[in-house]
């Protein structure tokens, strides 16, 4: 069982004009969607695709439409005390292709919403392969947050994947090897956010990329998965590191990408696969995602991994 | 299209050495075979299924031979 927790859940709502945006005026819309979205929702929503068990824990009143909707997706869904309703992220999307993003901040959080979270997990893990704490922070939050739950975690034995940037990031960086997660599944422009090194020059360079990467694993994370975009990811262990560049991919979207790369390593994992099989499924399930439209989450079928080409960086000498 | 199900004869399941051997043998018929909507050609996606002895799973493709192949290795044991 997978558990993933999603402190700063949204509704992603993509409303399709005819025409241009028009300010001011009135239009009509051609059509509206709208899906609950997060990182932890997401690595759920691929779980239960694939077949694996799931649970959610998400801020969100028990009849909050995102919990009605991450239930008919059949996500076993654990909603907590939330500081309000899940906030709505508006995509408004022109014939042209422009696209008009008007995210909103969510509700403060307080400690008694945190905890509430916390404990949820904490409860929930012993039960749990893997517990992934993903995605950024409520607002209200302390950036420390992750870094004080994956103490707690790593102290009742649960397996702690942790996928997010920014301030949490550097918080849990500054916090190692104390906060040391068994993985951690940065980007190039993440890695590099700490490290110090260019970003682009990252992601064009996997032994660079896994150079960097190294850093983490001497400060106490098990192990590092760097996704690099179209040129596939990086995984670094204490036993060595290895590249995998992904099969031809014609990119539609991006969005959920990383996501699906983080469970496909994730469900390697579970199923016993050996470290550079793991990354293989992580490469082939993230370009999975990136040919589907939007947040799409592939379907095993959607995923192949005959054209993922793993090698071999290099092999520590223990 | 043809499908059918057939109960997992490996003891270990469908893992390394099964998963390999019948990925290679989907590979050679060359026709386009799903083990439960995964690539019957690629190993590491059989070993994702984590289908056990004796679990049943479901052999589809558009090539009655190729699934009847397929079918006919995994209700083998195949890592002795």
């Amino acid at each position: 069982m997978i558990l993933t927790l999603t402190p700063n859940p949204s509704i992603d709502r993509t409303i399709t004009l005819a025409g241009e945006l028009a300010r001011g005026q009135v239009q009509r819309v051609v059509s509206v969607t709208s899906q609950g979205g997060g990182k932890g929702v997401n690595i759920s929503r691929a779980s239960v695709i694939a077949g694996e068990p799931t649970v959610a824990v998400v801020p969100a009143d028990k009849d909050d439409p995102f919990v009605t909707e991450l239930l008919a997706a059949g996500i076993d869904c654990r909603p907590v005390r939330p500081a309000g309703g899940v906030r709505v992220n508006i995509t408004i999307t022109e014939p042209d292709g422009t696209t008009t993003k008007l995210n909103s901040p969510g509700a403060s959080v307080e400690a008694v919403h945190l905890e509430a979270m916390a404990s949820t997990l904490l409860a929930r893990a012993p039960g749990a392969s893997w517990t992934v704490l993903a995605g950024s922070l409520p607002a209200g939050a302390p950036p420390e947050f992750y870094a004080h739950l994956v103490r707690r975690l790593r102290a009742i034995h649960a397996k702690v994947a942790v996928d997010t940037s920014d301030a949490p990031l550097r918080a849990l960086v500054d916090a190692l090897p104390g906060s040391a997660p068994d993985l951690m599944k940065p980007n190039g422009h993440e890695l590099a956010s700490f490290t110090g090194s260019d970003a682009d020059e990252l992601e064009n360079d996997p032994v660079k990329a896994a150079g960097a990467a190294r850093t983490l694993i001497d400060r106490g994370v098990g192990t590092v998965l760097v996704t690099l975009g179209s040129n596939g990811a990086v995984l670094v262990t204490r036993e060595g590191s290895w590249h995998a560049a992904p099969p031809p991919t014609t990119v539609v979207s991006t969005v959920g990408a990383g996501d699906s790369s983080l469970f496909g390593y994730l469900l390697g994992d579970i199923r016993g696969l050996a470290a550079p099989d793991r990354l293989a499924l992580a490469v082939a399930y993230g370009s999975a995602a990136a040919g589907l439209p939007g947040t799409t989450i592939p379907a095993p079928a959607h995923v192949h991994t005959q054209h993922v080409i793993v090698c071999a960086l290099d092999i520590a000498i223990v | 299209m043809p499908t059918k199900s057939v109960v997992v004869g490996s003891a270990v399941g469908l893992h390394a050495r099964p998963a390999a051997i019948i990925a290679e043998k989907a590979g050679e018929l060359g026709a386009e075979v799903t083990i439960n909507g995964v690539d019957a050609g690629s190993s590491l996606m059989i070993m994702t299924l984590g289908a056990g002895n004796g679990d049943t799973v479901v052999v589809a493709g558009d090539d009655q031979a190729a699934v009847d192949a397929i079918a006919a290795l995994i209700e083998q044991d195949l890592d002795t």
